[in-house]
């Protein structure tokens, strides 16, 4: 050994050491400069809390600021989930008498799994000023009871339009997804559907936010920001709160009517009609606006805002409840029966298949094909002579079934002409214009498109039938859907959508369902919403002038159309209107009316002009059902809060 | 055994010719300035990272680990001035005292006379609240024991006398591992292959040792000696850190606590993870994530480039050294640093396990820092010396 052996071994010592200070310089870079990034977020999330407390909900006004929901601030009685079972045993009898409810009322409330494991179990909300006074005072009988303030929500008019507002009830994950931007609380409540749901971001306003810094065992260290709750926004539909509350009223009244009503069709002749449901709609042709929209059978939205018990949505999802959660105006499908006659004869008139002055003789039925089949009016009445215009007044289903024959012979002949399958699928060319088969864009979820059939879609349906004539557009087709049955359907708002189009010239509009959203309290507007034209739709006016006189006739009070029944004695605004009566397999007849408030505004003048839609599943004829409810709904209309109760007509049968 | 004149290199050679012409000298007029520099800079920053990791730590009282602290850097500078009065050749004799005195020092904190703190039996209670950590002062003692017993042999270490060189030292380390201390062991190990590799031990012996090492420490890990936090926070690395929550939590929050710093560092006082307490023990064996938050990439550069300018010199010193026992005992210091330095800015940055080892010069800690400030002065006292 040598110190020049030593000192060899010291280089490699030193070499050691360098590559040693390399792998931690290394080290340093990615950590430091590479990845700082990324670890600057982790360790932001280790120090900042951030808790927030929702704002007070804006209000939901009627078209002319009247209150249809608020916010109220409540006490509510909570308990605490840090409480013994020895405290609870004292506790509970105690609380129970203190307001008013039973010991197993509280039990359940503290056992029930709805709640949050890990926040306060709400006992009761609203309770009175005396009990919150005896129970605060008192915190030595009422440990881990607490009274707070929360905001709910309350309905001054009670169950109205629920289908339409929707209701809040605590977020769920599907609702946090359709608000990516937005942070809730877990327990935060949220809008579940209708107006609700479409205006959450404006209701639901900015709820306090506070951030804290909190050190490694979660002690508050600073307040890094306390942004105070922004109330929410007020929004302000179209809704006339007082036509509506007729609107609903009356729906409910012709359905409770027609239960009492025989069942005089030809079969199961002696039995009441069920009137299972119900879709009521009030639209101003002018612009879309959604004056009301009822929905029958209805339900309480107030038991839903603190998460309704098992038993009573059970209730409710029960078939015998007939799905009162169903919003039938938009959910709703049906065949719109004879009230399809009015774009039946726009088609026709546009076509030239008939002429407004030419005469069918009606003799109660009529024959086509080889061999002949016989297709007959309702109650095989013979109307006789009839023109375009008698035919909507009396309804004869002869002049249609006749003009459907015509359609038909140039669908059979479409492959000698190009036109000619223009032609005869001219109903369904209308049928399309007017926006049916397609979604009306209320905003509204699981809006129905509903059906306009032709032979595509009838191969498309039957491709499993063995039988031939199942799979080929026959003249019994054209004829069903010149009166509005066979596999058309259309929803009730389709339906009310397409007759404001004929009755303003041919707007087609989305329904509006809200006019502005106000500044808290409804002072100021901060936003108008607009009015959405989804398009004009051709119409002629020598077309819509032909049509009319019908629509007026079937509804003259004390005339001789279908629905002059259901209107006699009315005075007020003219009404255009036509009845329906829609046959359904294995179902009791749809009782159905669409009628034009005030068909011929004067011209240049302000006049209002509405569109009024009813349809009653299983409630007989459009004549003696649907018309009478419309009726007490246009009363309203013409100013009348109050009109007397639905008065049905026993005779008319379409 | 000195080296001969011819052998140096001019520069050597000048500065040797200016000592003899001069006589006595007083070692600070041509002191390694660098070295101490280094140093210096390192306990400042050190003391400034201390305070910033440690302020609200004893409420009311700020400066209660910085007082503490500067009072074992009065004790410190104490120790440095008096081993730099006597020639480094004169420890030698000491060797066999020292050595002995350690042991038993070693022996007895284990007994009552000792106190437990965090799970180890180290710890001497003294006035005041001051500890004194024995093990501490067994890296220095068993660098001068072990550079003295290697030098009287050095010709002739055959496996006999290396066999008996490794016994002397598994006596202390021995008692230090019943602690038990195993982070103290393995910079122990580190210092005596150090030293032994450049006493010229043959290639495949420091091999041989070098594996029993590894087995030895493996032995510890397995024979059930360490409690298990212990166990856990040293297998952390290797683990991933999936199940052991608490042991990965140190590492994890120590990681993005360096990463959060970037390039610049938050400001100093201003690292919302130091200042916060999200680094268990940072004051002490985790000082470096302070430093890497509050001053970033900019500041960590500056440590390391610190501590390589020690090791540098330590290294150059080595190599100078009038004797081949001054050249041991730099080898010692340098084994002792390096793998510290290593192991604790390793373990801060994930990639090495963690072990109790501090960060010389930096951490929090009496005994740590008069250990380490001893070890400067050997080196000094080496440097000093090397003309005569």
């Amino acid at each position: 050994m040598n110190s020049t052996n030593s000192h060899s071994r010291l280089a490699i010592v030193g070499v050691v050491i360098i590559s040693l200070f390399s792998v931690l310089f290394i080290r340093l870079w990615f950590l430091q400069v590479v990845s700082t990034d990324t670890y600057a977020a982790e360790t932001k999330a280790n120090r900042i809390r951030v808790i927030s407390e929702p704002a007070i909900r804006g209000n939901i006004l009627d078209r002319n600021g009247k209150v249809i929901v608020k916010s109220e601030l409540v006490n509510s009685v909570q308990v605490r989930r840090g409480i013994t079972d020895q405290e609870r045993k004292a506790v509970v009898p105690r609380l129970a008498k203190a307001i008013g409810k039973s010991k197993e009322y509280v039990d359940n409330r503290l056992d029930s799994v709805k709640f949050s494991p890990y926040q306060p179990v709400p006992i009761i909300t609203n309770v009175p000023y005396d009990t919150l006074v005896y129970i605060k005072e008192r915190p030595e009988l009422f440990p881990k009871v607490d009274v707070v303030r929360r905001s709910v929500r309350v309905y001054p008019d009670g169950s109205i339009a629920p289908h339409l507002l929707g209701y809040v009830a605590a977020i769920n994950k599907e609702d946090q997804k359709l608000f990516p931007d937005d942070k809730y609380g877990p327990e935060e409540n949220i809008g579940k559907d209708g107006i609700e749901r479409m205006f959450e971001t404006e209701l639901r306003g900015k709820p306090r936010e506070r951030k804290f810094e909190v050190d490694s065992r979660g002690r508050l260290i600073r307040v890094l920001k306390d942004q105070p709750a922004v109330v929410g926004n007020d929004v302000q539909l179209t809704v006339d709160l007082d036509v509506q509350r007729v609107t609903q009223e009356s729906l409910e009244q012709g359905m409770r009517a027609a239960g009492g009503l025989k069942n005089t069709g030809e079969k199961r002749r002696y039995e009441n009609f069920k009137a299972s449901g119900g879709a009521a709609i009030v639209l101003d042709a002018r612009d879309g606006s959604v004056v009301a929209l009822a929905s029958a059978p209805t339900f309480d939205v107030s038991r839903f805002t603190d998460g309704i018990p098992i038993e009573e949505y059970a209730k409710i999802k029960d078939p015998a409840s007939n799905f009162p959660l169903l919003n039938r105006p938009i959910q709703g499908q049906y065949a719109p029966a004879s009230t399809w006659k009015l774009f039946s004869s726009i088609a026709a008139l546009e076509s030239g298949v008939v002429t407004p002055e030419e005469v069918i003789y009606d003799r109660g039925f009529v024959e086509f094909g080889n061999p002949p089949q016989r297709f007959n009016n309702a109650q095989k009445q013979a109307h006789g002579a009839v023109t375009l215009e008698s035919a909507l007044t009396v309804s004869s289903d002869v002049y249609y079934y006749t003009m459907g024959f015509r359609f038909w012979k140039y669908f059979s002949n479409r492959n000698t002409g190009s036109k000619n399958l223009a032609k005869g699928y001219a109903i369904q060319g209308v049928a399309k214009r007017f926006g049916f088969g397609q979604p009306t864009g209320i905003g509204l979820a699981n809006e129905a498109t509903g059906r306009i059939p032709d032979e595509s879609l009838k191969i498309k349906f039957n491709s499993q039938s063995p039988d031939p004539f199942a799979k080929e557009w026959l003249p019994g087709d054209s004829a069903n859907l010149a009166v509005g049955q066979g596999d058309l359907l259309v929803t009730p708002l389709q339906e009310a959508v397409a007759y404001s189009a004929f009755a303003n010239g041919g707007t087609l509009y989305s329904p509006r369902l809200a006019k502005a959203v106000l500044s808290p309290g409804g002072e100021t507007i901060l936003r108008k919403l607009p009015i959405e034209k989804r398009g004009q739709v051709k119409l002629t006016t020598a077309i819509r002038d032909a049509i009319m006189p019908g629509l007026i006739g079937a509804s003259l009070p004390n005339g001789n159309g279908t629905a002059s029944g259901a209107f006699a004695g009315y005075q007020g605004m003219e009404v255009a209107g036509k009845t329906g009566t829609a046959q359904v397999n294995d179902k009791q007849d749809t009782s159905v009316y669409a009628a034009i408030v005030n068909p011929n505004p004067a011209p240049d003048t302000d006049q209002p002009q509405y569109v009024v839609v009813v349809f009653v599943e299983q409630g007989g004829a459009g004549g003696s059902v649907a018309a009478p409810i419309a009726r007490r709904i246009i009363e309203s209309l013409n100013g009348n809060p109050n009109p007397p109760s639905v008065r049905l007509v026993y005779n008319k049968n379409d | 055994m000195t080296t001969s004149f011819e052998q140096l290199s001019p520069r050597s050679r000048r500065r040797r010719a200016v000592g003899k012409e001069t006589g006595f000298h007083s070692w600070t007029e041509n002191a390694d300035w660098w070295l101490l520099g280094s140093v210096l800079g390192l306990i400042a920053l050190g003391f400034v990272m201390i305070y910033s990791s440690s302020r609200s730590i004893v409420i009311g009282d700020p400066l209660y680990f910085v007082k503490r602290q500067s009072v074992a850097l009065i004790v410190s500078l104490g120790v440095f001035f008096l081993i730099m009065r006597i020639d480094y050749r004169r420890f030698s004799s000491y060797s066999l005292v020292a050595y002995l005195g350690t042991c038993i020092a070693l022996f007895l904190v284990l007994t009552p006379f000792g106190s437990d703190s965090r799970g180890a039996q180290a710890w001497f209670q003294l006035p005041f609240g001051f500890q004194l950590q024995p093990s501490e002062f067994a890296k220095v003692i068993l660098i001068i024991a072990l550079a003295g017993f290697v030098n009287q042999h050095r010709d002739e270490i055959d496996p006999w006398r290396l066999t008996l060189i490794v016994g002397v030292a598994l006596i202390p380390l021995a008692l230090v591992q019943l602690q038990p201390d195993l982070g103290t062991n393995m910079v122990l190990l580190s210092m005596v292959i150090g030293l032994l590799a450049v006493a010229g031990v043959k290639g495949r012996y420091l091999l041989i040792l070098m594996m029993l090492a590894i087995t030895g420490v493996f032995v510890v890990l397995n024979l059930g000696i360490l409690k298990q936090y212990q166990l856990d926070r040293l297998t952390v690395v290797l683990d991933g850190g999936d199940k052991k929550e608490g042991a990965s939590y140190n590492q994890d929050q120590s990681k993005k606590t360096i990463a959060t710093g970037g390039l610049t560092g938050q400001g100093l006082f201003k690292g919302p993870q130091t200042r916060l307490g999200f680094v268990p023990e940072q004051q002490t064996d985790f000082i470096f994530t302070a430093a890497g938050e509050e001053f970033g990439f900019a500041g960590t550069s500056l440590i390391l480039t610190l501590f390589a300018i020690v090791m540098w010199r330590t290294w150059r010193i080595a190599n100078l050294s009038a004797d081949f026992y001054g050249t041991l005992i730099c080898s010692g210091v340098l084994a002792v640093f390096v793998f510290m330095v290593f192991e604790n800015i390793g373990m801060t940055m994930g990639i090495m396990p963690i072990t109790g080892i501090p960060l010389p010069f930096m951490s929090y800690g009496g005994s740590s820092l008069v250990t380490c400030v001893a070890c400067i002065a050997l080196v000094a006292n080496v440097h000093a010396n090397r003309f005569s």
